[in-house]
């Protein structure tokens, strides 16, 4: 079988030298790893201990104790901040299936001009950083609000208080409606239309058609947007810091800990439960989309049958219309109330002007910098760590790749203020004294927004031919090589998108930042949080709509660049 | 120039299945080595070995006297082409060719002349500013093999580097493949599951079934000589008709088969023993008369006419079917009428009955 005469020469091992050796893998691997433990694992570690000592006890096994935890049956304020966060978080969920479902239902069967402008439109408020819109409702139904006064004026009726219950739902529901909507137009566009034109041919009115079959089959998609709102919703800080007043929420409880008593072990307690409830509704979006899996959606490529019924249309298209201008109603306000030099005690601004702009360019011009800096250097840490990050997961076999993915994606479902907590406990003591620096807010803006990348690239990765990396290793490529070359290159596009996105969502981050600011390093969400306190109106919406310009422009250019895909880098789980 | 030889070759995956089971063979330095073998035979598996993207679980690869089993795979100086030709679709075609030369630090001037060189080995002077998008299935391939060649690698291997080609481009495609591996003399390993492609390409070829090398040898033997009824029935068209072993005479067997008695020169089999004659279909032919010692009655169900040649399809009273291929019609023989397979011994060979049962007919 085999010919050839090997036995005359005998056979040398080939010498491997340093150079034949490949050190890049192994730098990166490391450097990853590194990277994991220190800016992760430690600081979720460091929380999670934490909140198990009491204040100003150092850690030892004697000194272990429930005693933060215990507050949750003894303190009041403890018991209701709970009880409200869970209130809100359910009745913006409700709220949210109740705007978002009939808009989905119009989007996917009613035949409405302007489709993509009006999807375009209502994506926009889980774009927009929630809390510029949140003080606007101040402006609309506060006490001196706009609605508020036209109410009082023509109807007599006097508004119940935007602060607490009222106005946080409001405003978090107008803001995370668009989850429930996006999927479950998802669903509905890819349901069989078969299977709704049957139960009408068997005799079934629109209402049971709804009940028997439209429902069931986007339930699962109903389900998990409803999840993400309730996630996002509870660990909004934002929104209840602004509206709430004395009504507290988990978030603020913590901010208070912090910031009123510098106690981080009783923040970090909370924290943990305030995991506990993403936790067990991620688990429960996981046990849902996984027993559903596979049952309703069909291969048919026929396109849906649209109603034409023009009485259906108007309507439908009214509702869309007051959806979007109520959903964007405080986002516009904030650009009118940012060139108002004088709007108060009024309907409308009495005077409009750039004198916010040029207040805030004397004394703003600062946490503009601070904003912009800190969104950069983080953002272009996430884009060589999340890389990498994923580079590891998608292309390196190795057991317990899961808990890698586990862990990078952690931060994007938990509260801001939580990563806020957590990033301080590990970095508020010697050796690592970061408190109060610029390094501290980057490293937290890094590791929450780097999901962003990471997710991003691991998409464009798997989908790669692996034989182009093995063609550049075959050609004598180190790995390093190979992957400045050929790898980046090639996924560049989706990199980038996600750096735009990451960019923009670090300039309107507050959650975090108010955990980890300092006189030093003030952003520009803390500056407009700030003016607000001091109740000028003013320069905050110009603040406002500078943060809100940003973000646009980046989400715009993230969208070109991205095409389709942007829609699932905002899905949760 | 150097000899490629590999060792006892054993690649085991996890869960134990053995995509490559103790394989042995050696490609003299400058010869075109074909592993030709259905999919899932291990032939993919072991070409990754000796590029080093898999790592054997036991065994030798040697490139000359040296062992290069656990070398890394970009310090083994290799050529490769893939089957999806994996062109970088961010670079130009120079600078795809360039890659390999970039990569070894060459002066800008040598890599503009060297490139410009190998493209115009391949046929592609003057292309070197587009994008491989814009070139043809062809052009892309042998932008592949351009880039593959350009650094001068010790081994060139080719992982069914035609398989995305129509039909025609094919045929002209390895022609030229063959051409141009003779022109730059290098060893090579080419991986095809067409045997018509190996047979046409090939020095050597080596058989794989099953993560075993079923036979190695030249073209012309494998063809002609197949070591078993897995191969004869792989590599080409064949023929089996099951008889039994009836005496021996001036050292050739004597097989009874389906009643008639015929002489076959080669194999080694007992008297008594039941055995599977081979034949290929254009070794013998159909006679409306019997001729003594070599011929078996049967009855001609089906002609075909296919211009270059003419298939005969043929009943023998057993109920087996075989097909004979002759370049004319043949007088006197037509659909339905009774006719004599006619086979000269030396066309003939002797297989084990039990040899069978590997077959997977039908496909």
């Amino acid at each position: 079988m085999s010919t050839g005469n090997l036995e005359l020469n005998p056979i040398v091992k080939k010498r491997l030298t340093w150079r034949d050796i490949d050190f890049s893998v192994i730098i990166v691997m490391f450097l990853v790893i590194a990277v994991l433990i220190m800016f992760l694992v430690y600081p979720i570690g460091k929380m999670l201990l934490s909140s198990f000592l009491e204040q100003g006890k150092p850690f030892a096994l004697h000194n272990l104790t429930l005693v933060n935890f215990s507050k949750f049956f003894t303190s009041n304020l403890y018991v209701q901040a709970t009880i409200n966060s869970i209130n809100t978080s359910v009745a913006s969920v409700i709220v949210s299936i109740l705007l978002g479902l009939p808009l989905a239902y119009i989007m996917s069967r009613v035949a409405i001009p302007c489709k993509t402008l009006f999807t375009s439109l209502a994506t926009l408020p889980i774009i927009l950083p929630p809390f510029v819109g949140a003080y606007s409702w101040i402006l609309l139904l506060g006490r001196n609000g706009f609605i508020s006064f036209l109410l009082r004026q023509w109807f007599g009726i006097t508004m119940p208080s935007i602060y607490g219950f009222t106005g946080i739902t409001l405003a978090m529901s107008l803001c995370y409606y668009p989850y429930v909507f996006l999927m479950a137009q998802g669903a509905l566009s890819v349901a069989d239309p078969y299977l709704e034109e049957s139960a009408m041919v068997m005799g079934a009115s629109f209402w049971r058609r709804l009940r028997t079959v439209i429902i069931p089959l986007v339930l699962p998609s109903i389900a998990a947007g409803a999840i993400t709102v309730f996630m996002r919703a509870i660990g909004n800080f934002g929104v209840p810091s602004i509206l709430g007043g004395e009504y507290y929420t988990l978030p603020t409880l913590i901010f208070f800990q912090v910031a009123g008593y510098f106690n981080l072990n009783t923040a970090s307690a909370i924290s943990i439960v305030s995991i506990l409830f993403s936790v067990l509704a991620l688990l429960l979006m996981k046990y849902i989309t996984a027993r559903n899996a596979g049952v309703t959606m069909t291969t048919t490529t026929r396109a849906v049958k649209q109603i034409n019924n023009p009485v259906v249309k108007t309507l439908s298209l009214v509702y869309v219309i007051l959806l979007i201008v109520v959903s964007l109603a405080p986002h516009l306000t904030v650009l009118l109330a940012g060139f108002s030099e004088r709007w108060a005690g009024t309907p409308w601004p009495t005077k409009l002007s750039l004198l916010n702009f040029q207040k805030i360019f004397i004394s703003a011009i600062r946490p503009l910098e601070n904003s912009l800096f800190l969104a950069v250097v983080a953002t272009l840490l996430s884009i060589f760590f999340g890389t990498l990050i994923a580079y590891t997961t998608v292309k390196k076999k190795f057991k317990g790749r899961w808990l890698i993915d586990v862990m990078v994606m952690l931060p994007f479902i938990l509260p801001g203020i939580v990563v806020g907590v957590a990033i301080l406990a590990a970095f508020v003591k010697p050796p690592l004294y970061l408190a109060g620096t610029a390094y501290i807010l980057i490293i937290a803006y890094f590791i929450r927004r780097m999901p962003y990348v990471f997710r991003s690239a691991v998409g464009s990765l798997s989908g790669m031919d692996p034989a182009m990396e093995q063609a550049s290793t075959i050609m004598g490529a180190s790995w390093g090589a190979t992957f400045r070359r050929v790898t980046f290159p090639l996924i560049t596009p989706s990199i980038l998108a996600a750096g735009l996105l990451t960019f923009t969502t670090l300039i309107g981050e507050l959650s975090t930042t108010m955990i980890l600011y300092s006189a030093n390093w003030k952003t520009v969400t803390v500056s407009i949080y700030e003016y607000l306190l001091e109740d000028k109106m003013g320069p905050a919406c110009a603040l406002g709509t500078i943060v809100t310009v940003v973000v646009l422009a980046g989400i715009m250019i993230a969208n070109k660049l991205l095409g389709e895909k942007i829609g699932n880098m905002f899905r949760a789980g | 120039m150097i000899d490629l030889s590999v060792k006892d070759l054993v690649k085991e995956f996890s869960g134990g299945t053995r995509a490559v089971d103790n394989i042995n063979f050696t490609v003299p330095k400058g010869s075109l080595f074909t592993l030709l073998g259905p999919s899932g035979c291990g032939k993919t598996t072991t070409l990754r070995m000796i590029a080093g993207l898999e790592t054997p679980t036991s065994g030798q690869i040697l490139f000359g006297n040296e062992d290069y089993t656990y070398f890394p795979p970009h310090r083994r100086e290799i050529g490769m082409v893939f089957q999806s030709y994996a062109l970088f679709p961010h670079m130009t075609v120079f600078d795809n060719v360039a890659y390999g030369l970039k990569i070894r630090n060459v002066k800008k001037a040598e890599i503009r002349q060297r490139v410009e060189k190998v493209l115009d080995l391949v046929g592609l002077a003057n292309t070197g500013d587009r994008k491989p998008s814009q070139m043809s299935g062809g052009q892309q391939q042998r932008i592949a093999l351009a880039r593959a060649l350009v650094y001068d690698p010790k081994i060139l291997l080719l992982d069914e580097p035609l398989s995305n080609l129509d039909a025609k481009l094919r045929v002209y495609m390895r022609d030229e493949i063959r051409k141009i591996q003779k022109k730059a003399g290098i060893t090579t390993v080419y991986v095809t599951h067409d045997q018509e492609e190996a047979l046409s390409i090939a020095d050597y070829i080596a058989v794989m079934h099953g993560g075993k090398i079923s036979q190695f040898g030249k073209s012309y033997d494998i063809y002609e000589h197949p070591a078993s009824v897995l191969v004869a029935d792989f590599i080409g068209k064949a023929n089996f008709l099951t008889g039994e072993i009836v005496g021996k005479e001036k050292g050739m067997d004597q097989v009874s088969v389906c009643g008639s008695t015929i002489r076959v020169a080669s194999g080694q089999g007992e008297v008594g023993k039941r055995a599977v004659l081979f034949f290929r279909p254009e070794k013998a032919y159909l006679s409306s008369q019997i001729v003594s010692g070599k011929s078996i009655e049967c009855v001609v169900s089906n002609i075909l006419y296919l211009g270059e040649s003419v298939c005969y399809t043929a009943k023998v009273n057993t109920g087996e079917e075989i097909k004979v291929s002759v370049n004319r019609r043949i007088e006197n023989v037509d659909e339905g009428s009774k006719a004599y397979l006619v086979l000269e011994p030396n066309d003939g060979i002797l297989f084990p009955i039990e040899q069978l049962t590997l077959l997977n007919r039908g496909n």
